[in-house]
């Protein structure tokens, strides 16, 4: 009888072990993982500095980037954003009506998944939800208007930590694990995945750029990309990362972008905001 | 009279080859952008189309176009081809094998 019982408690463990090898991982397990093998493969990196992509892992990048940030290329663009974010909207109402805290550091929260619709909402989509909202026409995603006012935004949340939530709701953990197997998945071809470039990759160099590592990558935007002359978003970003590999890319604020996004951020949590900034 | 006539027939036997040639490479060029299309539509619907095949079937229509079916029809073959390996890689469901563990 004992021997039986011994057998059959042994089955269990073995069973439910390998059930755990099969399984997908939570979100945290997922963010604790991606956090160690960032660690591990760059130990002189202080894990904050992470935020500032390829100049935490290029020494002689960094000292240019330093001397840059002097006089910053985004300077003029920021001052934009915060006067279009003061600029009262038609109907005397105006950004800070539509966000907590009126509008200032929050970018750290975004984006967020909406239960209510069962949506990632990221901060630009909620910048042109509000102008809807208020009757004002929605602003193109990728650069100019928006690129200033989500600058802003982002500058007013500068050093807060990141707190993407995925909360227990089933339609939240699908939009994670859509994100996640986009950030995964090879596609283009050139047979890249964003983890070819961003995690196995991270620190080398692709002809002229030094890769960034993807812990901490989506936290300064938007970026001021010397190469655009100009402010991005993080989508416009992503659009050309699919088109370097020659996928077809997504429209920005695509539900897949917006995923790419939430999972991205996620597993820049507990990291701080450090947009808007510079890059090659 | 004769000579009408003949020199009619000789002209037809010798052009005639040539238009059915035109044709049957015409065709062959409709089925295999016919066939590139669809391929590349349903690696769409998988969320992962590769912007060079786009390219491709953008210039063979442009080929067949002008007339030129014998450039149009080479190309759609390769459209095809690419489309197919656009295919295959987004059914790879080896994604998570990339995940730090």
């Amino acid at each position: 009888m004992r021997k039986f019982l011994v057998f059959g408690v042994a089955t269990a463990i073995i069973g439910l072990s390998m059930l755990g090898g099969v399984a997908q991982a939570s979100p945290k397990q997922d963010l604790q993982a991606f956090r160690e093998y960032f660690k591990q493969r760059f130990t002189k990196v202080d894990t904050d500095d992470f935020v500032n992509g390829p100049y935490a892992v290029d020494a002689d990048m960094r000292k240019q980037w330093e001397s840059l940030n002097q006089f910053p290329p985004y300077s003029f663009a920021l001052d934009e954003g915060e006067e279009l974010f003061n600029t009262p909207f038609g109907n005397g109402k105006s950004y800070a009506d539509c966000f907590a805290n009126g509008g200032k550091g929050i970018r750290q929260n975004y984006p967020r998944f909406d239960e209510a619709t069962g949506q990632v909402v990221t901060l630009e989509l909620a910048i042109n939800q509000c102008r809807k909202d208020n009757g004002e026409q929605p602003l193109p995603y990728k650069k100019g208007k928006i690129a200033a006012i989500s600058a802003y935004m982002a500058s007013t949340s500068d050093g807060k930590r990141f707190d993407i939530k995925v909360p227990d709701n089933s339609l939240a953990l699908a939009a994670y694990q859509r994100g996640e197997k986009f950030y995964y998945e090879r596609r283009g071809q050139l047979n890249f995945s964003c983890a070819s470039c961003h995690n196995q990759n991270a620190g080398q160099k692709i002809r002229a750029d030094t890769l960034a590592p993807a812990m901490g990558i989506v936290a300064s935007f938007p970026i001021h990309r010397s190469k655009w002359g100009e402010l991005g978003t993080l989508h416009r970003r992503f659009v050309s990362c699919n088109r370097n590999v020659r996928s077809e890319p997504f429209p920005p604020q695509s539900e897949t972008y917006r995923d790419l996004e939430y999972f991205l951020t996620y597993m820049s949590n507990g990291l701080p905001v450090a947009g808007p900034a510079s890059r090659p | 009279m004769y000579r009408i006539l003949f020199f009619t027939l000789l002209a037809s036997s010798t052009l005639l080859p040539f238009t059915a040639y035109a044709d049957s490479t015409q065709a062959q060029y409709e089925h295999a952008q016919q066939m590139a299309v669809a391929t590349h539509e349903e690696a769409g619907k998988a969320g992962n189309q590769w912007t060079t095949t786009s390219d491709v079937l953008d210039a063979a229509e442009t080929a067949a176009k002008t007339g030129d079916y014998e450039k149009a029809m080479t190309l759609a073959q390769r459209a095809q081809a690419l489309a197919k390996l656009e295919l295959a890689q987004a059914q790879d469901g080896d994604w998570q094998k990339a995940r730090p563990e």
